[in-house]
């Protein structure tokens, strides 16, 4: 075994992860070389002083300190689903990325410099209308469904009304 | 009581039983807060904002994640957006003996309760002098005990890019140590492995 495998070795055996590592030739490696076995007395320090340095103590009364903090917050609700509207939150999110995309596109083609400005500003106005295209038809899109969606419990709640009656 | 069912508790509304969350878990983030600040004070006020900030954002936990990993993440968040802001501050500190407990009972040799003192605080300077990615692996694994895998889920990192980063972290710290040599004995050679 290299003096140049010891470094993590040494590391590993001192975190006493030994699987899949032949102990028996690193044993006999750290026997042979002095300045292998150096450094693991050094690693063995130093793991000793993490050890042994366990800090400050937790003040007291801290807990009394939180609950005063928090006792004037309003309590954490569970989160609800929005009434009419039955679209995803994730739909609104790839919409809101679409258009920040947009956005740093058109800065983008702003800054790059003009012996790149040709065809790169090309393929960004390209690709910004694209996405301000397809940002367009998603949001019709999303006004379709939501309405579809609004129609649909209306007429659910009217039969369940005339089903009591 | 467990963690899930204490959340579901304060969500229905008994805030007060937030407090067994706070008791189970104040330890261990008042000690990863103050190891990035290396401040009393601050690490005080920035632990209760932890759970300050645990409370307020109770109801977007998914209880498909373990609510210890979800929380130990809000404490490195805080704690690193602390560190960035306060880059100065560190580099500044100074290193006391205050906050260090005594390593070794009442009666053992005084002199080498101080030289080890000694070589905490100058541990702790050079942890702190490490770039952030460094610093943080090798306080949430050598001062906080977390394995390799929970490092990875609280800092959202491959299991191995934390492996090789506190491998790295700790050679820098050798360096750093070895290049100070406080007294010139700062490392004692012992017997074989």
């Amino acid at each position: 075994m290299k003096c140049s495998q010891m470094h993590e070795l040494i590391d590993r055996y001192l975190d006493g992860i030994q699987e899949g590592y032949d102990m028996e030739s690193f044993r006999q490696h750290i026997r042979q070389c002095k300045s292998c076995r150096i450094m693991l007395d050094e690693k063995r320090e130093l793991m000793y002083l993490f050890k042994s340095d366990a800090g400050p103590e937790v003040p007291l009364n801290f807990t009394n300190k939180v609950m005063e903090s928090v006792k004037d917050l309003k309590a954490p609700a569970r989160v609800k689903a929005q009434k009419g509207c039955a679209i995803s939150y994730p739909v609104f999110r790839r919409l809101g990325v679409s258009m920040l995309l947009t956005a740093v596109l058109m800065i983008f083609s702003i800054f790059i410099p003009p012996e790149f400005g040709g065809a790169i500003n090309g393929m960004a106005v390209e690709r910004t209308s694209e996405i301000v295209t397809r940002t367009s038809e998603l949001s019709k899109d999303i006004s379709k469904i939501n309405n579809s969606i609004k129609a649909f419990y209306k007429n659910f709640e009217n039969t369940l009304s005339s089903i009591r009656r | 009581m467990t963690d899930e069912y204490i959340v579901q508790r304060v969500l229905d509304g008994n805030t007060h039983i937030f407090s067994e969350i706070v008791d189970k878990y104040k330890d261990k983030v008042f000690s990863m807060v103050y190891r990035f600040t290396n401040d009393y004070n601050e690490a005080q006020d920035l632990s209760q904002e932890v759970f300050i900030q645990v409370f307020k954002g109770l109801h977007l936990y998914n209880e498909k994640a373990k609510f210890s990993t979800w929380l130990y993440r809000i404490s490195y968040n805080l704690s690193v957006d602390w560190s960035r802001k306060n880059k100065k501050r560190l580099k500044q500190l100074f290193f006391s003996e205050e906050n260090l407990k005594e390593p070794f009972d009442e009666g053992s040799d005084i002199e080498k309760n101080f030289i080890e003192k000694q070589k905490q605080i100058l541990l702790r300077k050079a942890v702190s002098s490490l770039k952030e990615k460094y610093r943080t692996v090798i306080i949430l694994y050598n001062y906080q005990n977390f394995s390799y895998e929970e490092i990875a889920e609280i800092i959202k990192m491959p299991v191995k890019t934390v492996e090789t980063r506190i491998y790295r972290a700790r050679k820098l710290l050798r360096k750093s140590i070895g290049n100070s040599n406080y007294g010139g004995e700062l490392y004692e050679v012992q017997s074989d492995a």
